[in-house]
């Protein structure tokens, strides 16, 4: 396969040639430099030690001020880490209805009793009901086994897995499901806030 | 009269280079001092800058600088916040100067709640005898750092040493009186499974947590009774355990969250009801 | 005498006070020739939207090409390439800087990521000005026909076009476009079906492959022993997920494989970026700040 095939969308998708973050995520800058660094050559330790070095000078050079700002809303309180599970059930199709209403029994009756089980984000769970609302249920639960088998694997999510603030390792359905368009590669130095 | 001709001379000399220009620089500082009083912090740095840059004799280096650092905090931007206070720090002219540019620091880095930078400057500032007179002040902020990093005790404690904030003593008090204690629930958790819930008023949870362990349990324990070792593993450790698991999680979780709700409210209340000076 | 001595010192102390270095010239501020002073500073300490906005007030008064560059220049540097490149749009072509506006315009065009209308806008270009053949533009533009869908065909007459000492490099990434090292989904769904997990080792995902193996035969291994054992209940049960464990390795193989290829593009793109960036995009480099 000729590269020119997939590198145009690859330019589109990966802000590579600006530095804006990756689509609808917003991503703590340092992690995107850092990232960015270390993808370029593979020596991770070098690459950190100097991207750290070199952190204060970049900071340094008013890079705040590259964009008009004002008088800031800021608030003492102190931000939650904790993620709210989505109940409704919504009506829009038959299908989503009888899933939802599995998934929320098993959320209130068994997963919200039985402790934090799940090191990924989005849970295993979601990740079915996700799966199967992208594609269908037999794509749906193929993925959700794969998932399952690689969430068993408790040595091989470190530097794999990107994180999201709360510290689970993201991973969402879009990557599995054999469409090349959709598989957003986020680099695992990259923290995702807000996600 | 030709005696003093030399130092009228001299004098003439000095009053057209002098006066001058410090008109000029004078006009600039209260032309951005405005800019900063009707909160237009963006144009404020570049008024402070412009300053900076024209004023060849320093003479405004420290306030200058000072003011960029209050523009960019009350931009809630506190690393360059504590650059520019630093900058003014290292050119402040008397002792004055020199507390109010590292209580600026120390404000900052309170409210990013980087505590532990707060309290090493803190120390610093305790241990300098030229600062002996400041300790209620310091003390002060102490509280504020232990309030930043939820430490209602410790700042209870800090503002107990000052000798007029007596209500934010109380107030602190009340805040950690209020809070549930994280030691207790998990305790109580370990013996009776859904008991921390309960103590936060999470009783479905609660509840729910007694009776899936008590279910599990009790399987277990028959399947051991039974002689049936295998079914009796599979379930103790597959289902009780994890369940038992996340009810001790549960407790700490909800502790967690409920006392986050009661430190949260005290912050609000301390942004906007408190009128005291503030990080 | 005395009189005229004053006036002299006077008059003399005043202009050499103002001549000293940041000084106020006639005493105001905001008088043009200290806006872009003070634009300058602001430029050179990478303050570049203050900067860009004191050169904007700089220009009310006074004509500049010079300054409308460094503007451009400015929004460049903060990667806002669409207001550089409106920028530069408005350098006049009698100017000395229309020129190199256009090249530097060029330029952030490849920079927002728009190779085919980088490309399109450099032929036309090339018809106006004729740009020279061994120009950084045209390097550029060679370049970017490594990022388009066309094969390039010819490899030795590719990498000519470059200067020597980058030859190596260039080599290095036209083998890349041409033969990209990517893996098969298919076949790692293949492998993967013959002996679970194994397309996880094909896609470089072991502990993975290890997990997949673990899965799929121990409950597989379940099933046949309940089934043994005449528990057929159970029995299905595990066959169940021993067959959904087979199925789901099968599928997060393929899958598996399209991530690695996602990432090694990824890290081509970089090394591409960074290739680029560390030759400036073949272009000179404008420093104000010297």
């Amino acid at each position: 396969m000729k590269l020119g095939k997939f590198i145009q969308p690859v330019v589109k998708k990966f802000p590579l040639f600006y530095k804006e973050g990756i689509k609808g995520r917003s991503m703590q800058p340092i992690n995107v430099l850092y990232s960015y660094t270390i993808y370029v050559t593979g020596y991770k330790f070098l690459i950190t030690v100097l991207t750290l070095i070199l952190f204060p000078s970049i900071k340094t050079s008013a890079q705040t001020d590259w964009v008009k700002w004002g008088k800031a809303d800021y608030s003492y309180r102190i931000n939650s880490t904790s993620t709210q599970r989505d109940y409704s059930i919504g009506l829009n199709s038959p299908g989503r209805f009888v899933l939802k209403s599995f998934a929320n029994a098993y959320w209130i009756f068994i997963s919200d009793v039985d402790g934090d089980n799940c090191s990924f984000s989005p849970t295993c769970s979601n990740f079915f009901i996700q799966s199967v609302e992208k594609t269908n249920i037999v794509q749906g639960s193929l993925m959700f086994f794969d998932r399952f088998t690689r969430d068993m694997n408790f040595t091989g999510k470190l530097n794999h897995y990107p994180r999201v603030g709360d510290g689970h390792f993201y991973d969402p359905p879009s990557l599995y499901i054999l469409d090349r368009d959709y598989i957003n590669y986020i680099p695992p130095s990259v923290v995702i806030m807000n996600e | 009269m030709k005696r003093y001709f030399k130092y009228i001379l001299f004098l003439l000399i000095l009053i057209p280079s002098y006066s001058l220009p410090q008109d000029i620089l004078q006009k600039q500082y209260s032309y951005a001092l405005e800019k900063y009083n009707s909160e237009q912090y963006y144009d404020a740095i570049t008024e402070f800058k412009r300053l900076l840059f024209f004023d060849g004799g320093k003479k405004y280096v420290y306030d200058a600088n000072e003011y960029i650092g209050l523009s960019y905090k009350a931009g809630a931007k506190f690393s360059d916040a504590i650059l520019y206070f630093t900058i003014a720090e290292i050119n402040a002219g008397n002792n004055e100067e020199l507390f109010n540019s590292k209580i600026e620091i120390i404000r900052a880095n309170i409210l990013r709640r980087t505590t532990a930078r707060a309290l090493t400057l803190l120390d610093t500032l305790q241990s300098d005898k030229r600062f002996i007179s400041k300790k209620g002040d310091l003390y002060y902020w102490r509280g504020w750092a232990y309030i930043f990093s939820d430490q209602w005790d410790k700042a209870a404690q800090s503002f107990n040493m000052t000798d007029t904030n007596k209500t934010m003593v109380e107030f602190c008090k009340n805040v950690q009186h209020e809070k549930y204690s994280v030691p207790f629930a998990e305790i109580v958790s370990h013996f009776i499974p859904g008991a921390g819930q309960i103590y936060t008023g999470h009783y479905f949870s609660g509840v729910l947590s007694l009776g899936w362990n008590t279910l599990w349990g009790y399987l277990t324990v028959k399947s051991f009774v039974d002689d049936r070792i295998f079914d009796g593993l599979v379930t103790g450790n597959l289902l009780w355990l994890r369940f038992y698991n996340g009810n001790l999680q549960n407790a700490d979780k909800f502790v967690k969250e409920e006392n986050l709700k009661i430190t949260n409210n005290a912050l609000d209340y301390l942004q906007s009801g408190y009128h005291g000076l503030k990080p | 005498m005395k009189k005229i001595l004053f006036t002299l010192i006077l008059v003399f102390s005043t202009v050499i006070y103002s001549q000293e270095k940041n000084q106020p010239g006639n005493n105001d501020l905001f008088s043009p020739v200290n806006i872009k002073k003070f634009a300058d500073y602001l430029f050179c300490q990478k303050d570049y939207l203050r900067a860009a906005d004191e050169y904007e007030r700089y220009l009310k008064s006074i004509p500049d090409d010079t300054i409308e560059f460094k503007i451009a220049l400015s929004y460049s540097a903060m990667c806002n390439f669409s207001e550089a490149e409106k920028r530069l749009g408005t350098i006049k072509n009698t100017s000395n800087f229309f020129v190199p506006a256009q090249m530097l315009s060029l330029k952030t065009i490849f920079q927002e990521g728009d190779i085919a209308r980088f490309r399109n806008a450099y032929i036309a270009k090339d018809s106006d000005l004729s740009i020279p053949k061994d120009s950084g533009i045209a390097l550029l533009y060679n370049f970017s026909s490594l990022l388009t869908e066309a094969s390039i065909h010819n490899e030795d007459d590719f990498v000519e076009n470059f200067p020597y000492q980058e030859r190596s490099r260039i080599k290095y990434f036209y083998e890349w476009k041409e033969n990209p090292p990517e893996k098969s989904p298919l076949k790692a769904a293949l492998f993967s079906a013959i002996i679970p997990g194994a397309g996880k080792f094909y896609a470089e995902e072991y502990s993975d492959g290890i997990w997949a193996f673990i899965a799929t035969l121990g409950t597989a291994y379940l099933a046949y022993d309940n089934f043994n054992a005449r528990h057929y209940t159970r029995g299905w049960i595990f066959s169940a997920l021993a067959a959904g464990f087979y199925a789901g390795n099968i599928y997060g193989s393929a899958s598996a494989v399209q991530i690695y290829n996602t990432r090694i593009r990824f890290d081509f793109v970089n090394e591409v970026k960074t290739f680029l960036e560390d030759k400036n995009y073949f272009l000179k480099v404008f420093d104000f700040c010297k």
